[in-house]
């Protein structure tokens, strides 16, 4: 049997589907690094907080 | 190779030890229930503590660590790369035993960031300078393996691990011209005698323009246990190889033309240039968000994978049980405050809230001695046995469970206290003192109080991780201890080939140095006082 | 390269956030003057004492309400020591080193900044509240660093 070779469209498919079913297992992650950066922040205002209060 | 690796962790762990007890020893008598004996000053003893923790423990232990991971990613280290290795290895024991003599003879206490115009013996920094030559070559080592690979192996991408490897030492090549520069042009000849004074604010700048990257000479060994051996622990596939190769390329430009903001609060520097290293040092941010994402994600697709589900709940079913996880997990939860706190210290003006305060103490044990540390205690507790032909037994592994848990807590009183009572003033790098009973001072009793208590866990932490060392190096039961290396996942897309293009990296590196520093280093020159004398006040 | 939408989302939040630390902080420092001590004046390290200011080091009123505290630092000790100044007073401190690197930090204000020999160093502080605050030296200047501190009595 003569073996078609994968055109491109066909092998970027495949790699789209890839990424695609990763897209929504990504969602815990995102809430992480959300978490994360809110952490960053409020400790952030906090010092800044009292640097202002002590000027 | 494994016993030059081995070597390397040997004298990392010999260090770890004395420079624990230093560590006990400090916060006891910050407490105010020790008094050192005659003989024994308090500030030589700090000056054993950062000297054998944050300089000896640290690069013994990565380049050991290092070298085992380019030789089993790479093949059989050749014999010219076993040569440079072991030079190295012999040059940087002998600095660190002259160092440390040196130390204990009340010859070199001026703390490990050695600021002029305090002098300390010239024995000592050439001690220093043996450890930095030595360390070169075992950088050169690694890269001559690197390139052996490359050569053998034309038009593949080199392993991950081993690429990694060798940013690494660029980055501390690049790093340490700085630090190399002012220990032999300016430090010894001054502490011989054979110049009268020294350029105080040029010697801060050199030291600080190594002294900031020399942070990330330790990151990026625990970022390559997180990104490369992890992922195989857990069962899973590495999240993406090229963003991994990006954020190390990007963590070895940014890192280094940050120095500043270590100087934010000195005169000499203008502010202009101060915030403009303090843009750039933001923008090193960016690679460790891109890490934090990466490294979650790994977590997160491989749990799914094993039929995980929920939002956040598919955690429960990573190998907590498992010490070469768990401690190197705890290292990542633990940089979540430690960022925060560095984002914070970089915050120009904020700077002046926590500068040279226990904070800063505070942020760094977080940092080092917990993100860093204890990943490198989770990869010891498969890479020694691995080294000596043994198995980690359940036992040690629960001792290393065990082990853990008490620095987490440990950490949680020691670092927690510092924070708190920095921003209350108290400074660091101070004996016991009640400033002849000022009030101030005494509000930072009960944070001293937490501090030994934490200080303590600490302590009973490292004996337990040195006796499962022991144990696993030379009665554990002979086996084989698997070393582990990710896999990068299917339908991941090909690395591109520019990351390995040494020459634009360091290009771009050398050109971002110079914009930093040019300017403002040719007007400390340009307008420098008159330099001072050296002084001993010990 | 492929970047994830989360991925791309979270770089962005995380770049923002960033970027909108240092337009507060570009704001507060150079439109606002609250830039940290960043003076450029040099002095001859060895010479401190024969050179004015700081051949008479103390507190200096100004104006009404606003003080010069001219002062050497030097291993122990602060000079002048157990300062008294009125609450709501404008203090513009003026200071050097006469030897190694000292830190001057008073406690729970924002008063801190390096000490270096060879340069001056300044800042400009309002003490607003009364109190008895603790000036103390934050960096390492050798085996009496922890002893050197000092009162600053701010009375109504």
């Amino acid at each position: 049997m003569e073996i078609i070779p994968e055109t491109k469209p066909q092998k970027k498919n495949k790699v789209n589907q890839a990424i695609e079913t990763k897209n929504e297992h990504l969602i815990g992650t995102f809430t992480f690094v959300l978490i994360l950066a809110g952490f960053i922040l409020l400790s952030w205002l906090g010092i800044y907080g009292l640097y202002v209060s002590r000027m | 190779m494994r016993r030059l690796s081995l070597a390397h962790l040997w004298v990392s762990f010999i260090a770890l030890f004395f420079g624990a007890i230093a560590g006990l020893l400090q916060v006891l008598v910050k407490k105010g229930v020790l008094h050192l004996p005659n003989g024994i000053g308090y500030y030589q003893v700090l000056t054993a503590h950062g000297v054998l923790l944050g300089l000896v423990f640290t690069t013994f232990f990565i380049i050991g660590f290092l070298i085992s991971g380019v030789g089993r990613t790479t093949g059989e280290l050749s014999a010219s790369v076993l040569r440079y290795g072991w030079i190295g290895f012999v040059l940087m024991t002998l600095g660190t035993v002259l160092g440390t003599i040196m130390i204990l003879l009340n010859q070199a206490t001026v703390l490990y960031t050695f600021y002029a115009p305090l002098q300390a013996s010239p024995w000592f920094y050439i001690a220093l300078a043996l450890i930095v030559v030595g360390s070169w070559c075992s950088g050169l080592a690694i890269a001559a393996q690197y390139w052996k690979w490359r050569k053998e192996n034309k038009g593949k991408i080199s392993p991950l691990f081993s690429f990694m490897a060798v940013v690494t030492m660029l980055l501390w090549f690049v790093a340490t011209l700085g630090v190399a520069i002012t220990v032999l042009f300016q430090f010894i000849p001054w502490s011989f005698g054979w110049v009268e004074t020294i350029n105080v604010l040029l010697s801060r700048t050199l030291f600080w323009y190594f002294g900031h990257p020399l942070v990330y000479f330790w990151l990026m060994p625990t970022y390559i246990c997180w990104y490369v051996v992890i992922p195989k622990i857990i069962g899973g596939k590495i999240f993406s190889d090229a963003l991994a190769r990006l954020a190390f390329i990007l963590l070895f430009i940014l890192s280094i033309p940050v120095g500043f903001h270590h100087q934010l609060l000195e005169s000499g520097v203008s502010p202009g240039w101060k915030f403009f290293q303090v843009i750039l040092t933001f923008a090193v941010v960016v690679p460790s968000l891109m890490t934090a994402f990466s490294i979650f994600a790994t977590f997160e697709i491989s749990s799914r994978a094993q039929g995980a589900g929920g939002r956040l709940s598919w955690l429960k079913n990573l190998p907590w049980g498992d010490a070469r996880f768990f401690a190197p997990m705890m290292g990542m939860l633990f940089f979540i405050p430690a960022g925060a706190g560095g984002i914070i210290n970089a915050s120009f003006q904020l700077n002046q809230v926590v500068h040279n305060t226990l904070w800063v103490t505070g942020h760094f044990h977080l940092s080092v001695a917990t993100s860093v540390a204890l990943t490198f205690f989770g990869v010891a507790y498969w890479l020694v046995p691995h080294l000596s032909g043994r198995q980690r037994t359940k036992e040690l592994n629960r001792l290393g469970i065990i082990q853990t848990i008490l620095w987490a807590v440990g950490m949680t009183f020691m670092s927690g206290a510092m924070h708190a009572s920095g921003l209350f003033g108290a400074p660091r790098r101070t004996d016991y003192t009640t400033y002849f009973d000022h009030p101030v001072a005494a509000g930072w009793i009960p944070y001293q109080t937490a501090m030994a208590i934490g200080g303590a866990l600490l302590f009973i932490a490292i004996l337990i991780f040195l006796y499962v060392m022991i144990r696993l190096a030379f009665f554990a039961p002979k086996g084989v201890e698997e070393y582990p290396i990710g896999e990068v996942g299917e339908g991941a897309e090909k690395t591109p080939a520019i990351f390995e293009n040494w020459k634009l990296w360091i290009a771009i590196s050398a050109v971002l140095i110079v914009i930093a520093y040019s300017i403002p280093i040719f007007e400390m020159l340009q307008h420098a006082p008159p330099g001072s004398p050296g002084y001993k006040f010990w | 390269m492929h970047l994830y939408k989360y991925e791309k989302i979270w770089l962005i939040v995380g770049g923002a956030t960033l970027a909108l630390f240092l337009l507060v902080l570009g704001i507060g420092a150079f439109a606002m003057g609250q830039h940290p001590p960043s003076d450029t004046e040099t002095i001859d390290p060895q010479y401190v004492r024969e050179t004015a200011p700081f051949d008479q080091p103390g507190l200096k009123q100004i104006g009404e309400n606003e003080y010069e505290l001219v002062m050497v630092a030097q291993a122990f000790a602060f000079q002048p020591a157990d300062i008294q100044i009125p609450a709501g007073a404008k203090v513009h401190f003026i200071v050097t080193s006469a030897d190694v690197i000292h830190g001057l930090e008073i406690a729970n204000t924002n008063v801190n900044m390096m000490v270096t020999p060879g340069y001056i160093s300044r800042m400009t502080y309002t003490f607003n509240d009364p109190g008895e605050y603790l000036m103390l030296c934050n960096e390492y200047c050798g085996v009496g660093h922890h002893l050197m501190g000092t009162r600053i009595e701010v009375a109504e």
